[in-house]
């Protein structure tokens, strides 16, 4: 009967344990397939749960890392970010921290923080011996976001020759790359304070500087419309009119308009960095 | 043989039951999203409870996390709900009431700060908020009965009650301006109405718009006579521009009355608020 009563506890004693760590795996396997299932908000909330209720440092990162990717792929990249931030680097291993900066120069690229990016990528740089592909890609387009085309175009041959094996297709992509980042391919971008400089001295130059030729000429004879109107008047000695009617309108339009260039250009420097910056993703992501 | 069945039995059972969270661990769950500001997420969780526990906090945290999301309306409606027998009780229902202030609700944020179980302390807040509600009402006599009054007034609530009597100040001694007072002034001085509703800058510069554009219409007038083609155009561009000016003072002194009401509420709802935030926080 002793015999008895000391296997039925050491067998209930390992059956507690077991479930125990089994019940965690459990509610992450759950978490990983409301994943896989789309539901990325409810698995955001599991892996939060685990989080909460799990002390392991293996769970922190796992946990972490696939709640942050729940965010990324929710398109909420500010909380992806804040997310992978909280994961303690100093306890990973390199491959894990490579794992996890790699994620996160990713989703500071995608919610416009292209500063921290780059000094993400600096940091993988001193760590790691070479950095991920998908992190020299980011490089790329974070410096195109920044109008470092020099810079872009340098590391856009270095990520060619490292990754594309054929050596005839290396030397057609070399060429392609170099066309791209040509000068005559390059974003023209228009100086917003000479756009609003020209408009200053001649109304409409502007805009014909940011290539609205049509709206430039317009404006051009609006603006000299009322110049006129308001010389002839007072030449007829309409002073009144003369100022009023033409000058006190010319004030107006030519004020007005020089915002406008401004406006202008900037619109038009967005547009084109744009352009370009599509153009060397699609070719980049074609490698 | 028959024992040990049971056993496995029972071992697999624990499998499933530790797998699942208590309704307890679901609430310190809950209060950690909260503390994280994910509020949404605290919202998920506290809808799946929601069929599972009529318990306080189940209400307490959804109108918390609500009002957090200034959801204000349905905030209410979860913080009303606490019981009385609840730690959260005072907090929710002042914090249901406030809500209602803000959505305008001042019908049922009075009934519900009536309802409320007052303690001493309670009571002076409930004072406060009632003499607000009363201020947002314009309600001036019903403000000088209620507000607080006595020289022991929690530490809590002293400078809002002064910022309150402030306020009731500046409210009573106001007239407000009359929107045909400023229409005959703008006939009469053109932009001297905007200037009455207290938009100088705006009145200055319709004298002058109107102003140059009568020497216009009289220089044109004088020497080309009343029938010349830019007799009647600049005459026309005139009166348009004259009788425009009488109507935009009009409207200005009613968007300038609007202007200050909607300041003094929102000087109220901020005043309102702080001691509640200071008390149960």
């Amino acid at each position: 009967m002793k015999w008895i009563k000391k296997y039925y506890l050491i067998y209930i004693f390992l059956c507690g344990t077991f479930s125990i760590s089994q019940a965690d795996n459990r509610i992450l396997i759950k978490a990983d397939s409301l994943f896989s299932s789309g539901k990325f908000q409810s698995a955001a909330i599991e892996y939060e749960r685990i989080l909460y209720f799990s002390d392991t440092d293996q769970s922190n990162y796992d946990c972490l890392y696939k709640k942050a990717q729940c965010y990324k792929l929710l398109t909420d990249f500010t909380k992806a970010c804040k997310t992978l931030e909280r994961i303690n680097l100093f306890r990973e291993n390199i491959n894990n921290y490579i794992d996890i900066k790699r994620e996160l120069c990713l989703c500071y690229y995608l919610d416009n923080n292209l500063q921290k990016a780059l000094m993400v990528i600096t940091q993988l740089r001193h760590k790691a011996k070479a950095l991920p592909k998908e992190t020299q890609l980011v490089e790329i387009f974070v410096l195109n976001e920044m109008k470092k085309w020099q810079d872009a175009h340098q590391k856009a041959k270095l990520y060619a020759e490292q990754y594309v094996s054929e050596e005839n297709h290396k030397l057609i992509s070399l060429k392609k790359l170099d066309s791209l980042y040509s000068k005559k391919n390059l974003p023209k971008l228009k100086s917003i304070d000479k756009a609003e400089n020209l408009s200053r001295f001649i109304p409409g130059v502007g805009q014909l500087y940011c290539g609205k030729i049509a709206e430039g000429s317009f404006t051009f004879l609006f603006n000299g419309a009322f110049l006129a109107l308001g010389a002839q008047q007072i030449l007829s000695k309409f002073y009144f009119t003369g100022y009023t009617a033409g000058f006190g309108v010319l004030h107006k339009t030519y004020t007005g308009n020089m915002a406008r260039t401004k406006h202008l250009a900037k619109k038009v420097n967005l547009v084109r960095s744009t352009h370009f910056n599509e153009s060397i993703i699609k070719y980049m992501l074609s490698l | 043989m028959k024992r040990t069945f049971i056993l496995i039995i029972l071992c697999v059972l624990s499998l499933n039951i530790s797998a699942q969270y208590s309704i307890k661990q679901r609430f310190e769950f809950v209060h950690h999203l909260i503390k994280s500001n994910d509020f949404k997420e605290a919202l998920i969780e506290l809808d799946y409870l929601e069929g599972k526990t009529t318990s306080d906090s189940l209400y307490y945290l959804k109108g918390w996390s609500l009002y957090s999301l200034k959801q204000l309306t349905n905030s209410a409606d979860n913080f009303k709900k606490v019981s009385r027998t609840s730690t959260f009780y005072h907090k929710s229902h002042f914090f249901a009431a406030y809500s209602y202030v803000h959505t305008r609700n001042y019908k049922d944020a009075k009934r519900i700060l009536n309802q409320i179980e007052l303690t001493p302390q309670t009571r002076q807040l409930q004072d406060f908020e009632s003499s607000g509600i009363a201020l947002l009402e314009r309600d001036f006599d019903l403000y000088e009965t209620v507000s607080l009054k006595s020289k022991h007034i929690l530490p809590a609530l002293q400078t809002e009650v002064i910022n309150l009597t402030k306020l009731h100040a500046s409210l009573k001694n106001r007239k407000p301006k009359k929107m045909w007072l400023a229409g005959l002034m703008s006939a009469i001085v053109p932009g001297s109405g905007k200037m009455y509703a207290g938009k100088t800058g705006e009145g200055i510069a319709s004298l002058l718009m109107v102003g140059s554009t009568g020497l216009v219409t009289w220089e044109n007038h004088r020497k080309l006579g009343v029938k010349n083609f830019k007799t009647i155009l600049f005459g026309s561009i005139f009166t348009i521009f004259y009788v425009g000016n009488i109507y935009g003072s009009v409207f200005s002194v009613k968007i300038s009355n609007e202007e200050f009401n909607h300041e003094m509420d929102q000087k109220i709802l901020f005043n309102l608020h702080i001691p509640l935030r200071n008390i149960f926080n």
